[in-house]
């Protein structure tokens, strides 16, 4: 997935009009993210119900907050990502509360389980760079980090999927003989 | 237990796979080799994770609910920041500084007008159209004096004032207007007399009451010779009544202020014979 144009001074423009709510800077907004944002979203929660419900929310809450954006250097769709972010780790953490332990299963699914498993930080910076495939600069950038703290946070998160991820003793040992 | 590789091998790992090395290149020669590489396989099942292709109807969906809130926002937007009305392009000042300019600059000219004006009264003569106004002025002058010796002084300069207007008159021979000159500074010779019964006898009182005395023995000469030559005998005559009345309070006054009452030459004099023209006088010092 190809990074969005940063410093991008048509881009700067288009936010500006945006921020005044008119029409069509908000349409070429939506226009230029939404396929993009589907894909993250997708990605990440594997239902496209689900997915749906989350771009719904993305967008109004994007919508909400535009006034306030200011990170003009980063580019608008880091912005989307993360707000993303902030909706799926929200919607994780009620779901992980009655989730004692993952629950066996193959694949994707228990990827997708694991990933809503991790913090919020965690569950930020490794989406950002491996769904959304975003450098660890840009990443730092648009969480307002620095690059050493995304690593740790990356290096942390992936740690974790892996320790859960990794077979039961006992699975392990079947799998053996 | 398997080593941990550190925040920097990872990543660098990751630039190395996204480079196109195969995973055992990628991993390297490290004691984390093993963990290092389960890690770059969780990775890398993570960017495989598959998104499905957009799909044509959510977006519509979401793209209507998203057009009707920016439009509702714009309005709200556009209600905020309604562009002021153009101002004036010569503005007037605000009333609070128009009224404040007016009544400052009326104060102003007031007080030069003012000033102006009393200036003028204090240089009057009892025939010029400002002389009441000096009179009044005097009034205000007294009442501020704070005690009966600070009165009876400026009582006395005024008195001597009178006197002065007096002599002015009979030079230019207005006998009627010497004649209340004449009285009105014997009033206040006589009202100086009661202010020094009342004050304290201390020092200044001594000092005043000299002043008094001066004053009280002023000769009229000057000013009867000039009338008498002007021809003004009526005037000279309620000049000598006044200054025989005086006489008599002056006597009460001068008792009670412990003081021997002085001759006044000036008094009482004889009438000229007829057809003798009268000498010039030097004037009082």
């Amino acid at each position: 997935m190809a990074p969005p144009a940063v410093d991008d001074h048509s881009e700067r423009e288009l936010i500006l009009r945006a921020q005044r709510y008119e029409a069509d800077a908000l349409a070429d907004l939506f226009e230029s993210n939404f396929d993009p944002l589907q894909r993250y979203v997708t990605a990440i929660v594997g239902d496209e119900a689900k997915a749906e419900e989350v771009l719904r929310q993305v967008f109004l809450k994007a919508l909400e907050s535009l006034p306030k954006f200011r990170r003009y250097e980063t580019g608008f769709r880091p912005w989307l990502y993360r707000i993303a972010n902030s909706i799926l780790t929200g919607r994780a953490r009620g779901t992980a509360a009655s989730a004692a332990a993952l629950p066996e299963g193959i694949g994707q699914d228990r990827l997708r389980r694991a990933i809503a498993r991790l913090t919020p930080d965690q569950h930020d910076v490794l989406c950002l760079r491996f769904i959304a495939g975003l450098p660890a600069t840009t990443v730092a950038r648009a969480t307002g980090r620095r690059t050493g703290q995304v690593l740790a946070l990356q290096h942390r998160a992936l740690l974790a999927l892996r320790q859960s991820l990794a077979p039961e003793p006992a699975e392990a040992a079947t799998e053996a003989s | 237990m398997l080593t941990e590789p550190s925040p920097r091998q990872l990543d660098d790992a990751l630039a190395r796979r996204l480079g196109g090395a195969t995973l055992v290149e990628a991993v390297g020669l490290t004691p984390a080799a093993e963990e290092l590489e389960r890690m770059l396989t969780v990775s890398e099942e993570i960017a495989r994770l598959p998104a499905t292709s957009p799909d044509p109807g959510a977006k519509v969906r979401v793209r209507s609910e998203y057009v009707r809130s920016g439009q509702s926002r714009r309005a709200a937007w556009v209600h905020q920041h309604t562009l002021p009305l153009k101002p004036a392009k010569h503005r007037i000042p605000s009333h609070p500084f128009r009224w404040t300019f007016v009544v400052g600059l009326a104060l102003v000219l007031a007080l030069i007008a003012g000033g102006t004006l009393a200036l003028a009264a204090q240089l009057a003569e009892p025939d010029g159209q400002l002389y009441p106004l000096k009179l009044n002025t005097e009034k205000m002058l007294v009442a501020t004096g704070r005690t009966p010796t600070g009165r009876a002084n400026v009582r006395i300069e005024l008195a001597t004032q009178r006197y002065r207007d007096a002599e002015a008159m009979a030079a230019k021979g207005k006998g009627g207007l010497a004649v209340q000159s004449i009285a009105a500074y014997y009033d206040q010779l006589r009202a100086a007399g009661q202010e020094l019964e009342r004050a304290p006898r201390d020092a200044g009182w001594k000092s005043v009451r000299a002043q008094y005395l001066k004053a009280e023995t002023k000769q009229n000469d000057v000013i009867v010779n000039q009338l008498l030559n002007g021809g003004q005998k009526n005037a000279v005559k309620s000049i000598q009544a006044l200054e025989m009345q005086f006489g008599k309070d002056r006597k009460l006054i001068d008792a009670k202020l412990n003081l021997a009452t002085q001759p006044n030459p000036g008094a009482n004099p004889q009438p000229l014979p007829s057809g003798a023209r009268p000498q010039p006088a030097s004037p009082t010092p």
